[in-house]
């Protein structure tokens, strides 16, 4: 496969009216001095301002910059430089970089550096050991007062009853979060978040509820004793308060070297930023990866890796007991995935929960576990959609999907027979976010979107 | 407590529990601290100990179908035009498609088959570009299995008809017209006596298309309807119905009106002149016809008359009379006190019958006279065969007196298919005036939008040159999108060939 086709350009445009307009823009007539050497592509683009826009693509990541003033990320210009590339690379003139390309790699090669620099050696840069502890204890003193808090706020709960809760306004809820988000444990404060949204969620809300509020009461028994746990279990418990987890102590741990797929990939809007989470397995150890990026408000987000393809390369796993968010440490060029993909698979639904259940009891905060299903038909039962296996094992779908026209891509890519699944599961219902088509693996992205 | 209890059932009892409150039941101290270990015990072990359910159900398969995928170019274009659709757009892509042989993407289909569904006209071509996976997802869907889902009569048009309201009985009554007309019109007279008058007006509209002998005793009958509203649609259609009775009646009135003076003997030549002698009153017959005793103002009461007459006579009373072509009629008419009459009844006349040869007669004649008025020239082109009407449109656009927004405008109200050739001339034509500066923008970016949709892509070129002269300064948001538009088109058709 060509690695720059322009289905993956497009990809990579952080929504679908940027891909429309890379498109547009995606014509010889638009641009002047294009050029390619071999590591980047620039070109120039008339736009409303009087001076062209500088538009420079990284083809190693790729990575984008652009003169322009948008906040999408990368911009219409950019994409539309890579995806006139990936359509007609005879188009750029083959020479020197331009001074404005050649500084801005110097730059990008120059911070890459830094940053492997402190991958390698995290422990020994110079660090005020003292001031570092201080501001940890400070943490831990405000964290431990949120705790508290929220556990006064639990049992209240508990003894008002959730049916006297539903009618508290909506600002009352966000109030506690807030109190918790100040406290620095923004974990405690989206379970919070949630609660209204499970009584809201339709028939069997309560068994849902409460099923989230032992979940929370769990956290907090565990944060109260935080001191005196095993460090992996700290870590998880950490980590599920929503402290920041530390790239330098995922660095320390050794890292996983492998050929990892990326299954599937959700972008999500949160309170003041967005998330995208992807997911990876690595096509030898069948270990399963989640990498997290974050971008504040109209911040773009970084995506270098692209969704239903593959790199080889070193994962670096966040400590826990069942270690699943992981970053990027090296990695080399990115390419199709093999016709073997499914080696790590989960061959039937039943092998698939199991690898759940075995990460819930290591860590039984694990709130969403990815299921590589190969093999699964979409059925209809008693008005509910169903993954089915082969033995015709059942995993049911969540609604938000079945009332999303992802439902029916989903349905139609498997025109009624088997087809290779990637869903999140939560121990209750299964959100689609990708398949694969045979006969080439095509990735189709099933992440929420096209609300029906 | 039950060990045998699930711990599904356990959480339920919880949920129930902590649903009321515990102080509402008076719980014992520590009740809140047991009610959340628990729930925490039995969610955990609830979610790690999911069994699946065994399902024996399957979907029907997709009947498997042997045309390739629209190429991957043409494809994504589709994805962009569903981002921000265009219906049209989204019609010739399909159109394209079908031609090819080719199919829409699996993964795509129910994106396209959703916004199909939701159109108020849902074009044949889009459904069948969907290949039979549309029609396996329509079936699998409720909301996308429409009744006119494939352009043909649905199995229970009859119960339909009886039952919808009065916008979706105009939806299938339009598409049963396309496929059997006689169905159609069978569907009206079964609920003639019940419908309200502006139904059966709307409802008689319908039957302008493809109107024939079949459909005039009908329509004959409805000349005596109980509303004025109706009798004029009925009217208004069998003028269009050749052999109809209206239409003798109207021609026998008319052979009162026209007559030739016998030829003045010149030497060499002899000389027909057709004559005109408009009615002196107005017959009472003639309101049942359809015909308007007032004039509207500005003319005169009996060139009223003549001029309603004229318009629903055949064309053979004026050919018959002295065995003349069209443009000798016209030319001998010249000189007579109601040429202008007789050239826009013949204009209603010729565009009544989609009549060619009249058609092309009367658009030279108004060439020659220097008064174009757009809309009767554009219908009369509409009756001409492609070639001849590319041919006659080009030498209005290039001859006639018009501003350039009227070439534009002409241009635009030209029926498809445009050839290659044409496309480049008219746009060529267009382009040798440069802007005369002010004008009615509004109406010359419609005109423009509206040729961005016909231009054939090999004149892509031409037509952004064109709009640019047309324009003083800079071109405003519509005309750029109107050469965004062609342009698109045009690689939207090579993505298909590539």
């Amino acid at each position: 496969m060509d690695p720059w086709s322009p289905e993956r350009v497009s990809a990579l445009a952080p929504d679908p009216a940027s891909a429309s307009a890379g498109q547009a823009l995606a014509t010889v007539k638009k641009w002047s001095a294009l050029g390619q050497s071999d590591r980047a592509i620039w070109g120039l683009c008339q736009g409303s301002g009087r001076q062209p826009y500088q538009a420079r693509v990284d083809l190693a990541e790729p990575a984008f910059k652009c003169s322009c003033p948008s906040r999408k990320f990368p911009c219409k210009h950019g994409l539309a430089l890579l995806l006139l590339f990936a359509k007609s690379a005879e188009a750029f003139a083959r020479g020197d970089e331009p001074e404005w390309v050649a500084d801005w790699l110097a730059n990008r090669v120059q911070r890459t550096a830094r940053k492997s620099e402190q991958a390698k050696s995290p422990v020994d840069k110079p660090v005020d050991l003292e001031s570092q502890a201080k501001r940890a204890a400070q943490r831990e003193a405000r964290v431990r007062d949120g705790v508290a808090a929220c556990r006064v706020w639990l049992e209240d709960l508990v003894r008002r009853g959730l049916a006297a809760a539903q009618s508290d306004p909506a600002a009352d809820w966000e109030r506690a979060a807030a109190r918790l988000v100040d406290a620095q444990a923004p974990g405690l404060a989206s379970f919070i978040r949630r609660i209204p949204m499970m009584m809201a969620s339709g028939p069997g809300w309560d068994l849902r509820t409460v099923d989230l509020l032992g979940r929370l009461h769990l956290l907090l028994c565990a944060a109260e004793r935080l001191p005196d746990l095993p460090a992996d279990l700290a870590h998880d418990v950490r980590s599920a308060l929503g402290w920041t987890q530390s790239r330098e102590e995922a660095l320390n741990s050794v890292a996983v070297a492998d050929r990892w797929i990326a299954i599937g990939q959700v972008i999500e809007e949160e309170e003041r930023f967005r998330v995208a989470r992807t997911w990876l397995v690595g096509q030898g150890t069948g270990r399963r990866a989640l990498i997290l990026d974050f971008a504040a408000g109209t911040q773009p987000l970084e995506r270098s890796i692209v969704a239903g393809a593959s790199f080889d390369g070193e994962l670096a796993f966040y400590p826990g007991r069942q270690p699943l968010r992981a970053l990027v440490k090296s990695r080399s060029d990115a390419g199709a995935i093999g016709p073997d993909f499914l080696q790590p698979a989960d061959t039937t639904v039943e092998a698939g929960v199991r690898r759940y259940a075995e990460a819930l009891s290591l860590n039984p905060w694990t709130y969403r576990w990815p299921l590589l299903l190969a093999g699964v038909r979409p059925v209809l039962h008693d008005d509910r959609w169903f993954l089915v296996d082969s033995q015709n094992h059942g995993l049911p779908v969540r609604a938000g999907f079945v009332r999303s026209l992802q439902l029916w891509r989903l349905v139609s890519a498997s025109g009624g027979t088997p087809i290779t699944v990637v869903v999140e599961w939560d121990g209750t219902t299964a959100l689609p976010i990708s398949a694969f088509r045979e006969p080439v693996r095509e990735y189709v992205d099933l992440a929420p979107r096209w609300a029906a | 407590m039950n060990a045998l209890t699930s711990p599904q059932e356990r959480l339920r009892s919880l949920g129930a529990a902590v649903t009321i409150g515990t102080d509402r039941v008076g719980s014992a101290q520590g009740a809140v601290d047991a009610l959340l270990t628990d729930a925490a015990r039995f969610g955990v072990s609830a979610r790690a100990g999911w069994r699946p359910p065994t399902l024996s159900g399957r979907l029907a398969e997709c009947p498997p179908d042997d045309r390739p995928l629209a190429p991957g170019p043409a494809a994504a274009t589709l994805l962009r035009l569903l981002a921000d659709p265009d219906p049209a757009l989204i019609e010739e892509w399909a159109q394209l498609a079908v031609r090819r042989g080719v199919v829409v993407d699996a993964a795509a289909a129910p994106l396209v088959l959703d916004w199909w569904a939701r159109q108020p006209r849902r074009s044949e071509a889009v459904f069948a570009a969907l290949g039979r996976r549309g029609e396996w997802l329509a079936s699998l869907n409720a909301s996308w299995h429409k009744p006119i889902a494939t352009g043909e009569v649905p199995a229970d048009a009859d119960d339909l008809w009886q039952l919808s309201k009065s916008a979706e009985r105009l939806a299938l009554l339009i598409s049963v017209r396309r496929r059997e007309p006689a169905r159609a019109r069978a569907l009206i007279e079964s609920t003639w006596l019940n419908d309200g008058a502006n139904d059966r007006q709307r409802f008689l509209e319908v039957l302008r298309e493809d109107a024939s002998m079949a459909d005039e005793p009908f329509l004959e009958s409805a000349l005596d309807d109980r509303s004025k509203l109706v009798r004029r649609q009925a009217a208004d259609v069998l003028a269009v119905v050749s052999g109809s009775r209206l239409r003798q009646r109207m021609s026998e009135a008319a052979k009162a009106i026209v007559s030739v003076r016998a030829p003045r003997s010149i030497p060499g030549r002899s000389l027909t002149r057709i004559v005109l002698q408009p009615p002196d009153s107005f017959v009472a017959s003639w309101e049942r016809d359809g015909l308007e005793e007032r004039p509207p103002e500005g003319i005169g009461q009996r060139a009223w008359w003549m001029r309603q007459i004229l318009a629903r006579a055949d064309l053979d009373v004026w050919t018959s009379l002295a065995g003349m072509t069209p443009e000798a009629i016209l030319e001998s008419l010249k000189s007579d006190d109601y040429f202008g009459d007789a050239v826009q009844a013949l204009i209603a006349a010729a565009n009544a019958t989609s009549d060619a040869r009249w058609s092309t007669a009367l658009v030279r004649c108004l060439l020659d006279q220097r008064a174009i008025d757009l809309a009767s020239v554009a219908a009369l082109l509409e009756a001409l065969p492609d070639r001849e009407r590319e041919v006659l449109s080009l030498e209005i656009i290039k001859r006639a007196p018009l501003t350039v927004v009227d070439r534009w405008a002409l241009l635009g109200s030209l029926d498809e298919p445009w050839s290659a050739l044409f496309s480049t001339e008219a746009t060529k034509a267009l382009s040798a005036e440069a802007s005369p500066g002010v004008q009615d923008l509004a109406r010359l970016s419609r005109a423009i939008e509206n040729v961005s949709r016909r231009i054939s892509p090999d004149a892509v070129d031409g037509f952004e040159q064109a709009v640019t002269r047309s324009f003083s300064g800079t071109l405003p948001p519509g005309a750029l999108f109107s050469i965004e538009r062609a342009r698109l088109r045009a690689d939207m058709h090579k993505e298909f060939t590539s």
